[in-house]
Protein backbone atom coordinates (compact mmCIF):
# COMPACT_ATOMS: atom_id res chain seq x y z
CA UNK A 1 0.00 0.00 0.00
CA UNK A 2 3.17 2.39 0.05
CA UNK A 3 3.10 5.04 -2.63
CA UNK A 4 -0.50 4.95 -3.38
CA UNK A 5 -1.70 7.29 -6.06
CA UNK A 6 -3.00 10.31 -3.38
CA UNK A 7 -6.68 10.00 -5.14
CA UNK A 8 -6.31 5.87 -4.15
CA UNK A 9 -5.02 6.87 -0.55
CA UNK A 10 -7.49 9.57 0.03
CA UNK A 11 -10.30 7.36 -1.20
CA UNK A 12 -8.82 4.48 1.36
CA UNK A 13 -8.55 7.05 4.17
CA UNK A 14 -12.47 8.22 3.58
CA UNK A 15 -14.06 4.63 3.54
CA UNK A 16 -11.38 3.03 6.18
CA UNK A 17 -11.58 5.59 8.71
CA UNK A 18 -13.54 8.98 8.08
CA UNK A 19 -16.98 6.93 6.83
CA UNK A 20 -17.16 4.67 10.21
CA UNK A 21 -16.07 6.89 12.08
CA UNK A 22 -19.04 9.55 10.45
CA UNK A 23 -21.80 6.32 10.97
CA UNK A 24 -20.66 5.98 14.63
CA UNK A 25 -20.75 9.42 15.56
CA UNK A 26 -24.29 9.88 14.26
CA UNK A 27 -24.98 6.49 16.13
CA UNK A 28 -24.29 8.65 19.29
CA UNK A 29 -25.86 11.22 18.28
CA UNK A 30 -28.88 9.73 17.33
CA UNK A 31 -28.89 8.22 21.13
CA UNK A 32 -28.31 11.14 22.15
CA UNK A 33 -31.51 12.47 20.48
CA UNK A 34 -33.20 9.75 21.75
CA UNK A 35 -32.48 10.98 25.27
CA UNK A 36 -33.88 14.23 24.91
CA UNK A 37 -36.83 12.97 23.14
CA UNK A 38 -37.54 10.45 26.19
CA UNK A 39 -37.05 13.56 28.20
CA UNK A 40 -39.55 15.13 26.09
CA UNK A 41 -42.15 12.56 26.83
CA UNK A 42 -41.28 10.38 24.16
CA UNK A 43 -41.82 6.55 25.26
CA UNK A 44 -39.20 3.76 24.59
CA UNK A 45 -40.66 0.82 23.21
CA UNK A 46 -39.45 -2.73 22.42
CA UNK A 47 -40.10 -4.88 19.24
CA UNK A 48 -38.29 -8.74 19.18
CA UNK A 49 -38.26 -10.37 16.02
CA UNK A 50 -37.75 -14.15 16.71
CA UNK A 51 -38.07 -17.61 15.23
CA UNK A 52 -39.50 -20.69 16.54
CA UNK A 53 -36.27 -22.63 14.71
CA UNK A 54 -33.96 -20.73 16.39
CA UNK A 55 -32.61 -21.96 19.88
CA UNK A 56 -31.34 -18.59 20.84
CA UNK A 57 -35.52 -17.29 21.08
CA UNK A 58 -35.69 -19.88 24.14
CA UNK A 59 -32.68 -17.42 26.00
CA UNK A 60 -34.71 -14.05 24.07
CA UNK A 61 -38.02 -14.48 24.59
CA UNK A 62 -38.76 -14.76 28.23
CA UNK A 63 -35.31 -12.92 28.73
CA UNK A 64 -36.88 -9.72 27.17
CA UNK A 65 -40.57 -10.33 28.56
CA UNK A 66 -38.91 -10.17 31.81
CA UNK A 67 -36.67 -6.58 30.45
CA UNK A 68 -39.76 -5.13 29.04
CA UNK A 69 -41.67 -5.46 32.93
CA UNK A 70 -39.01 -4.35 35.09
CA UNK A 71 -38.47 -1.64 32.97
CA UNK A 72 -42.45 -0.96 32.72
CA UNK A 73 -42.30 -0.44 28.45
CA UNK A 74 -44.29 -1.92 26.04
CA UNK A 75 -43.06 -4.82 24.24
CA UNK A 76 -44.39 -6.34 20.45
CA UNK A 77 -43.37 -9.74 19.62
CA UNK A 78 -42.93 -10.06 15.65
CA UNK A 79 -41.94 -13.97 14.61
CA UNK A 80 -40.72 -14.52 11.23
CA UNK A 81 -39.66 -18.11 9.55
CA UNK A 82 -37.09 -16.57 7.13
CA UNK A 83 -34.42 -15.49 8.80
CA UNK A 84 -29.87 -15.27 7.58
CA UNK A 85 -28.02 -13.80 5.38
CA UNK A 86 -28.63 -15.83 1.66
CA UNK A 87 -25.77 -17.31 0.59
CA UNK A 88 -24.06 -17.52 3.74
CA UNK A 89 -21.81 -20.92 2.93
CA UNK A 90 -21.87 -21.34 7.04
CA UNK A 91 -25.07 -21.33 7.67
CA UNK A 92 -25.26 -25.04 8.83
CA UNK A 93 -22.10 -24.32 11.16
CA UNK A 94 -23.73 -21.36 12.48
CA UNK A 95 -27.07 -23.27 13.32
CA UNK A 96 -24.80 -26.04 14.77
CA UNK A 97 -22.46 -23.35 17.35
CA UNK A 98 -26.32 -21.92 18.05
CA UNK A 99 -27.53 -25.20 19.83
CA UNK A 100 -24.03 -25.55 21.62
CA UNK A 101 -24.10 -21.59 22.51
CA UNK A 102 -27.76 -21.44 23.35
CA UNK A 103 -27.13 -24.45 26.16
CA UNK A 104 -24.13 -22.50 27.53
CA UNK A 105 -26.78 -19.74 28.42
CA UNK A 106 -29.66 -21.33 29.80
CA UNK A 107 -26.80 -23.23 31.73
CA UNK A 108 -26.22 -19.89 33.34
CA UNK A 109 -29.98 -19.38 34.31
CA UNK A 110 -29.89 -22.98 35.58
CA UNK A 111 -31.93 -24.25 32.61
CA UNK A 112 -31.20 -27.16 29.89
CA UNK A 113 -31.80 -27.45 26.43
CA UNK A 114 -33.45 -30.66 25.92
CA UNK A 115 -33.05 -30.33 21.91
CA UNK A 116 -29.80 -31.44 20.63
CA UNK A 117 -31.35 -31.54 17.01
CA UNK A 118 -31.40 -28.60 14.64
CA UNK A 119 -35.06 -28.06 13.45
CA UNK A 120 -35.84 -26.87 9.64
CA UNK A 121 -37.71 -23.02 9.41
CA UNK A 122 -40.73 -24.37 7.66
CA UNK A 123 -41.69 -27.31 9.90
CA UNK A 124 -42.18 -24.84 12.61
CA UNK A 125 -43.89 -22.28 10.33
CA UNK A 126 -47.14 -22.87 11.73
CA UNK A 127 -46.02 -21.98 15.53
CA UNK A 128 -45.26 -18.38 14.01
CA UNK A 129 -48.79 -17.96 12.23
CA UNK A 130 -50.29 -19.13 15.94
CA UNK A 131 -48.48 -16.86 17.73
CA UNK A 132 -49.99 -14.23 15.75
CA UNK A 133 -53.10 -15.56 15.92
CA UNK A 134 -52.83 -15.84 19.79
CA UNK A 135 -52.33 -12.13 19.79
CA UNK A 136 -55.60 -11.24 18.91
CA UNK A 137 -56.48 -12.46 22.58
CA UNK A 138 -53.40 -10.70 24.11
CA UNK A 139 -51.47 -14.35 24.79
CA UNK A 140 -48.86 -14.23 22.25
CA UNK A 141 -46.18 -13.22 24.99
CA UNK A 142 -47.29 -16.47 27.12
CA UNK A 143 -47.92 -18.60 24.34
CA UNK A 144 -44.33 -17.76 22.24
CA UNK A 145 -42.89 -18.40 25.88
CA UNK A 146 -44.88 -21.64 26.85
CA UNK A 147 -44.01 -23.28 23.19
CA UNK A 148 -40.14 -22.15 22.93
CA UNK A 149 -39.67 -23.86 26.33
CA UNK A 150 -41.71 -26.79 25.09
CA UNK A 151 -39.66 -26.81 21.61
CA UNK A 152 -36.01 -26.29 23.31
CA UNK A 153 -36.28 -27.28 26.79
CA UNK A 154 -38.50 -30.00 27.06
CA UNK A 155 -37.94 -31.32 23.02
CA UNK A 156 -41.74 -31.41 22.77
CA UNK A 157 -42.63 -33.39 19.08
CA UNK A 158 -43.70 -31.13 16.61
CA UNK A 159 -44.75 -33.19 13.62
CA UNK A 160 -47.48 -34.40 15.94
CA UNK A 161 -48.34 -31.32 17.26
CA UNK A 162 -50.78 -32.96 20.09
CA UNK A 163 -48.69 -31.24 23.16
CA UNK A 164 -48.08 -27.92 21.47
CA UNK A 165 -51.64 -27.46 20.45
CA UNK A 166 -52.59 -28.47 24.01
CA UNK A 167 -50.93 -25.56 25.32
CA UNK A 168 -52.37 -22.94 22.60
CA UNK A 169 -55.47 -24.17 23.98
CA UNK A 170 -54.22 -23.64 27.77
CA UNK A 171 -52.93 -20.51 27.28
CA UNK A 172 -54.96 -18.59 24.25
CA UNK A 173 -58.47 -20.82 25.57
CA UNK A 174 -59.10 -22.01 22.49
CA UNK A 175 -58.19 -24.61 19.63
CA UNK A 176 -55.21 -23.22 17.33
CA UNK A 177 -56.38 -21.73 13.80
CA UNK A 178 -57.26 -24.19 11.19
CA UNK A 179 -56.65 -21.60 8.47
CA UNK A 180 -53.23 -20.01 8.61
CA UNK A 181 -53.15 -18.16 5.69
CA UNK A 182 -53.95 -14.60 6.94
CA UNK A 183 -50.95 -15.09 9.98
CA UNK A 184 -49.28 -16.10 7.41
CA UNK A 185 -49.33 -12.84 6.03
CA UNK A 186 -48.79 -11.27 8.72
CA UNK A 187 -45.26 -13.44 9.51
CA UNK A 188 -43.94 -12.33 6.33
CA UNK A 189 -44.68 -8.57 7.05
CA UNK A 190 -42.71 -8.66 9.68
CA UNK A 191 -39.77 -10.71 7.73
CA UNK A 192 -40.14 -7.56 5.63
CA UNK A 193 -40.26 -5.26 8.58
CA UNK A 194 -37.16 -6.95 10.04
CA UNK A 195 -34.93 -6.46 6.72
CA UNK A 196 -36.98 -3.14 5.94
CA UNK A 197 -35.78 -1.80 9.68
CA UNK A 198 -32.37 -2.77 8.87
CA UNK A 199 -31.68 -6.21 10.59
CA UNK A 200 -31.30 -10.17 9.18
CA UNK A 201 -30.90 -12.08 12.14
CA UNK A 202 -32.74 -13.33 15.19
CA UNK A 203 -33.55 -12.80 18.34
CA UNK A 204 -33.08 -9.29 17.15
CA UNK A 205 -34.22 -6.21 19.47
CA UNK A 206 -34.97 -2.91 18.48
CA UNK A 207 -35.51 0.11 21.14
CA UNK A 208 -35.58 3.51 20.18
CA UNK A 209 -33.71 2.54 16.51
CA UNK A 210 -30.89 0.55 18.02
CA UNK A 211 -30.69 -2.93 17.20
CA UNK A 212 -29.38 -5.79 19.30
CA UNK A 213 -29.21 -9.36 19.71
CA UNK A 214 -31.39 -10.13 22.24
CA UNK A 215 -30.00 -13.24 23.35
CA UNK A 216 -26.68 -11.52 24.73
CA UNK A 217 -27.43 -8.03 25.24
CA UNK A 218 -30.35 -7.91 27.94
CA UNK A 219 -28.07 -5.53 29.79
CA UNK A 220 -27.45 -3.57 27.59
CA UNK A 221 -30.56 -3.23 26.23
CA UNK A 222 -31.67 -2.48 30.00
CA UNK A 223 -29.10 0.28 30.24
CA UNK A 224 -30.41 1.65 27.42
CA UNK A 225 -34.16 2.08 28.64
CA UNK A 226 -32.87 3.19 31.84
CA UNK A 227 -30.81 6.51 29.58
CA UNK A 228 -34.31 6.56 28.29
CA UNK A 229 -36.03 7.67 31.78
CA UNK A 230 -37.34 3.88 31.80
CA UNK A 231 -35.30 2.73 34.69
CA UNK A 232 -36.11 -0.86 36.29
CA UNK A 233 -38.66 -0.32 38.91
CA UNK A 234 -37.57 -2.21 42.66
CA UNK A 235 -38.76 -5.21 43.09
CA UNK A 236 -40.63 -4.58 46.21
CA UNK B 1 10.79 -37.21 34.93
CA UNK B 2 8.64 -35.07 31.76
CA UNK B 3 6.67 -32.13 33.13
CA UNK B 4 3.02 -32.59 32.10
CA UNK B 5 1.96 -30.51 29.17
CA UNK B 6 -0.86 -27.89 30.12
CA UNK B 7 -3.75 -27.60 29.27
CA UNK B 8 -4.49 -25.56 26.04
CA UNK B 9 -6.50 -22.74 25.10
CA UNK B 10 -6.14 -21.57 21.20
CA UNK B 11 -7.16 -18.12 20.60
CA UNK B 12 -8.31 -17.01 16.88
CA UNK B 13 -8.16 -13.57 16.24
CA UNK B 14 -8.60 -11.34 13.60
CA UNK B 15 -7.09 -7.62 13.45
CA UNK B 16 -10.29 -6.53 11.62
CA UNK B 17 -12.72 -7.81 14.21
CA UNK B 18 -13.68 -4.72 16.42
CA UNK B 19 -14.72 -7.80 19.43
CA UNK B 20 -11.02 -9.91 19.00
CA UNK B 21 -10.18 -6.35 19.95
CA UNK B 22 -12.41 -6.28 22.77
CA UNK B 23 -11.52 -9.85 23.85
CA UNK B 24 -7.64 -9.75 23.30
CA UNK B 25 -6.79 -8.41 26.53
CA UNK B 26 -9.01 -10.92 28.41
CA UNK B 27 -8.02 -14.09 26.59
CA UNK B 28 -4.31 -12.79 27.01
CA UNK B 29 -4.85 -12.84 30.79
CA UNK B 30 -6.23 -16.21 31.16
CA UNK B 31 -2.85 -17.84 31.64
CA UNK B 32 -2.02 -15.61 34.21
CA UNK B 33 -5.18 -16.72 36.03
CA UNK B 34 -4.95 -20.57 35.19
CA UNK B 35 -2.52 -22.92 34.82
CA UNK B 36 -3.17 -23.13 31.09
CA UNK B 37 -0.80 -22.67 27.69
CA UNK B 38 -2.53 -19.76 25.56
CA UNK B 39 -1.93 -20.40 21.90
CA UNK B 40 -2.56 -17.71 19.71
CA UNK B 41 -4.00 -18.13 16.07
CA UNK B 42 -4.45 -15.28 13.54
CA UNK B 43 -6.65 -16.01 10.92
CA UNK B 44 -7.36 -13.54 7.50
CA UNK B 45 -10.56 -11.23 8.13
CA UNK B 46 -13.73 -13.41 7.49
CA UNK B 47 -15.05 -11.52 4.11
CA UNK B 48 -11.53 -12.67 2.37
CA UNK B 49 -12.50 -16.35 3.27
CA UNK B 50 -16.23 -15.82 1.69
CA UNK B 51 -18.23 -15.13 4.49
CA UNK B 52 -20.76 -12.42 3.51
CA UNK B 53 -20.76 -9.03 5.06
CA UNK B 54 -24.21 -7.01 4.00
CA UNK B 55 -24.13 -3.59 4.85
CA UNK B 56 -26.70 -3.55 7.71
CA UNK B 57 -24.68 -6.68 9.55
CA UNK B 58 -21.45 -4.41 9.01
CA UNK B 59 -23.42 -1.25 10.31
CA UNK B 60 -24.74 -3.61 13.25
CA UNK B 61 -21.09 -4.67 14.12
CA UNK B 62 -19.74 -1.35 13.96
CA UNK B 63 -22.78 -0.09 16.23
CA UNK B 64 -23.07 -3.16 18.67
CA UNK B 65 -19.06 -3.33 18.93
CA UNK B 66 -19.12 0.57 20.27
CA UNK B 67 -21.31 0.09 23.04
CA UNK B 68 -19.55 -2.95 24.17
CA UNK B 69 -16.48 -1.16 24.09
CA UNK B 70 -17.84 1.64 26.35
CA UNK B 71 -18.99 -0.81 28.53
CA UNK B 72 -15.35 -2.53 28.70
CA UNK B 73 -13.79 0.86 28.90
CA UNK B 74 -12.10 0.49 25.55
CA UNK B 75 -13.54 2.87 23.26
CA UNK B 76 -13.99 2.70 19.56
CA UNK B 77 -13.61 6.38 18.82
CA UNK B 78 -10.86 5.92 16.48
CA UNK B 79 -10.60 3.49 13.44
CA UNK B 80 -8.77 2.65 10.53
CA UNK B 81 -10.24 -0.80 8.83
CA UNK B 82 -7.28 -2.78 7.97
CA UNK B 83 -8.83 -5.10 6.27
CA UNK B 84 -6.63 -6.02 3.15
CA UNK B 85 -2.77 -5.65 3.00
CA UNK B 86 -3.14 -3.87 6.86
CA UNK B 87 -4.69 -7.17 8.39
CA UNK B 88 -2.15 -9.73 6.61
CA UNK B 89 0.70 -7.44 7.50
CA UNK B 90 -0.15 -7.70 10.89
CA UNK B 91 -0.90 -11.44 10.78
CA UNK B 92 3.01 -11.59 9.43
CA UNK B 93 4.27 -9.72 12.29
CA UNK B 94 2.31 -11.51 14.79
CA UNK B 95 3.27 -15.30 14.01
CA UNK B 96 7.02 -14.01 14.32
CA UNK B 97 6.00 -12.07 17.60
CA UNK B 98 4.84 -15.25 18.42
CA UNK B 99 8.23 -16.85 17.94
CA UNK B 100 9.59 -13.95 19.96
CA UNK B 101 7.71 -14.30 22.83
CA UNK B 102 5.90 -10.71 22.36
CA UNK B 103 2.54 -11.57 20.77
CA UNK B 104 0.78 -10.22 23.48
CA UNK B 105 2.13 -6.86 23.39
CA UNK B 106 1.90 -6.38 19.56
CA UNK B 107 -1.30 -7.85 19.19
CA UNK B 108 -2.72 -5.58 21.74
CA UNK B 109 -0.63 -2.72 21.13
CA UNK B 110 -1.70 -3.37 17.27
CA UNK B 111 -5.44 -3.56 17.52
CA UNK B 112 -5.72 -0.73 20.15
CA UNK B 113 -3.84 1.27 17.61
CA UNK B 114 -6.63 -0.08 14.67
CA UNK B 115 -9.75 0.28 16.66
CA UNK B 116 -9.18 3.26 18.98
CA UNK B 117 -6.37 5.26 17.32
CA UNK B 118 -7.39 5.34 13.83
CA UNK B 119 -3.79 4.17 12.88
CA UNK B 120 -3.23 3.14 9.08
CA UNK B 121 -1.08 -0.78 9.54
CA UNK B 122 -0.75 -0.31 5.87
CA UNK B 123 1.87 2.60 6.66
CA UNK B 124 5.59 1.16 7.46
CA UNK B 125 6.16 4.11 9.69
CA UNK B 126 2.94 2.85 11.79
CA UNK B 127 3.91 -0.57 11.64
CA UNK B 128 7.58 0.07 12.87
CA UNK B 129 6.54 2.39 16.07
CA UNK B 130 4.11 -0.81 17.04
CA UNK B 131 6.81 -3.61 16.44
CA UNK B 132 9.05 -1.73 18.00
CA UNK B 133 7.09 -1.16 20.80
CA UNK B 134 6.80 -4.83 21.19
CA UNK B 135 10.08 -5.11 21.10
CA UNK B 136 10.55 -5.91 17.27
CA UNK B 137 13.15 -4.74 15.11
CA UNK B 138 12.46 -3.08 11.69
CA UNK B 139 14.60 -5.23 10.03
CA UNK B 140 12.81 -8.30 11.40
CA UNK B 141 9.09 -6.94 10.58
CA UNK B 142 10.12 -6.68 7.27
CA UNK B 143 11.49 -10.07 7.22
CA UNK B 144 8.67 -11.37 8.27
CA UNK B 145 6.10 -9.57 5.80
CA UNK B 146 8.01 -11.59 3.14
CA UNK B 147 8.42 -14.77 4.94
CA UNK B 148 6.39 -17.82 2.94
CA UNK B 149 6.96 -19.77 6.41
CA UNK B 150 4.87 -17.60 8.10
CA UNK B 151 2.54 -16.74 5.32
CA UNK B 152 1.49 -20.25 5.19
CA UNK B 153 1.60 -20.25 9.19
CA UNK B 154 -1.36 -17.95 8.67
CA UNK B 155 -3.27 -19.92 6.43
CA UNK B 156 -3.02 -22.42 8.62
CA UNK B 157 -4.55 -20.86 11.35
CA UNK B 158 -7.36 -20.47 8.91
CA UNK B 159 -7.57 -24.39 7.92
CA UNK B 160 -7.98 -25.22 11.76
CA UNK B 161 -10.46 -22.78 12.30
CA UNK B 162 -12.56 -24.79 9.65
CA UNK B 163 -11.08 -28.28 10.69
CA UNK B 164 -12.58 -27.19 14.40
CA UNK B 165 -15.81 -26.44 12.66
CA UNK B 166 -16.17 -22.67 13.25
CA UNK B 167 -15.90 -19.61 10.89
CA UNK B 168 -15.67 -16.41 13.30
CA UNK B 169 -13.69 -14.85 15.16
CA UNK B 170 -13.07 -14.31 18.40
CA UNK B 171 -13.15 -17.72 19.08
CA UNK B 172 -11.46 -19.86 21.93
CA UNK B 173 -11.05 -23.79 21.86
CA UNK B 174 -10.60 -26.04 25.29
CA UNK B 175 -10.68 -29.44 25.02
CA UNK B 176 -13.68 -30.29 22.66
CA UNK B 177 -15.57 -26.84 22.81
CA UNK B 178 -15.36 -23.93 21.27
CA UNK B 179 -16.27 -20.32 22.46
CA UNK B 180 -17.49 -17.91 20.21
CA UNK B 181 -17.52 -14.33 20.75
CA UNK B 182 -15.78 -11.79 23.41
CA UNK B 183 -18.68 -12.11 25.33
CA UNK B 184 -18.33 -15.73 25.97
CA UNK B 185 -15.21 -15.52 27.69
CA UNK B 186 -17.15 -16.33 31.30
CA UNK B 187 -17.89 -19.79 29.64
CA UNK B 188 -14.76 -20.27 29.12
CA UNK B 189 -13.49 -19.97 32.63
CA UNK B 190 -16.16 -21.98 33.58
CA UNK B 191 -15.12 -24.85 31.44
CA UNK B 192 -11.61 -24.43 33.14
CA UNK B 193 -13.20 -24.71 36.36
CA UNK B 194 -15.16 -27.51 35.46
CA UNK B 195 -11.93 -29.37 33.93
CA UNK B 196 -9.97 -28.62 37.17
CA UNK B 197 -7.36 -26.38 35.31
CA UNK B 198 -5.90 -24.65 38.31
CA UNK B 199 -6.60 -20.83 39.27
CA UNK B 200 -5.17 -18.07 41.12
CA UNK B 201 -1.38 -17.88 39.80
CA UNK B 202 -1.38 -14.58 39.94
Amino acid sequence: MQGSPPVGRARLILTRSVLPRMAQRAFWLRRRAQVIAAKLGARPTIELYFAFDDPYGAVAVPGVIDLARRHGVELTLAPVVVHGLEGDPDQPLRVAASLIDTARLLRRQGRVLARSEPIAPRDVAFLAAWTEAARVRGKELELATDILAAVWERSEPIVERGALAAIYQRVVGEAPPRDRASWDRIVTRNEQQLRARGHWETPAARIAGEWFFAHERIETMGELLTSLGKPARSAS
Amino acid sequence: MSERPLPQVEFFFSFRSPYSYLAAPRVFDLPRRFEIELVYRGVRPMVTRGVPLPTAKRLHILFDAAREGRRLGMPLDGMFDPLGDGAQRCLYVAERAVELGCVEKFVLATSRAIWSEGQDVTRHDVLRRLAEQAGIAWDVVRAALTDPVLHARVEQNAARLGELGHWGVPTCRFGEELFWGQDRLVDVETALRDAGVREGLR
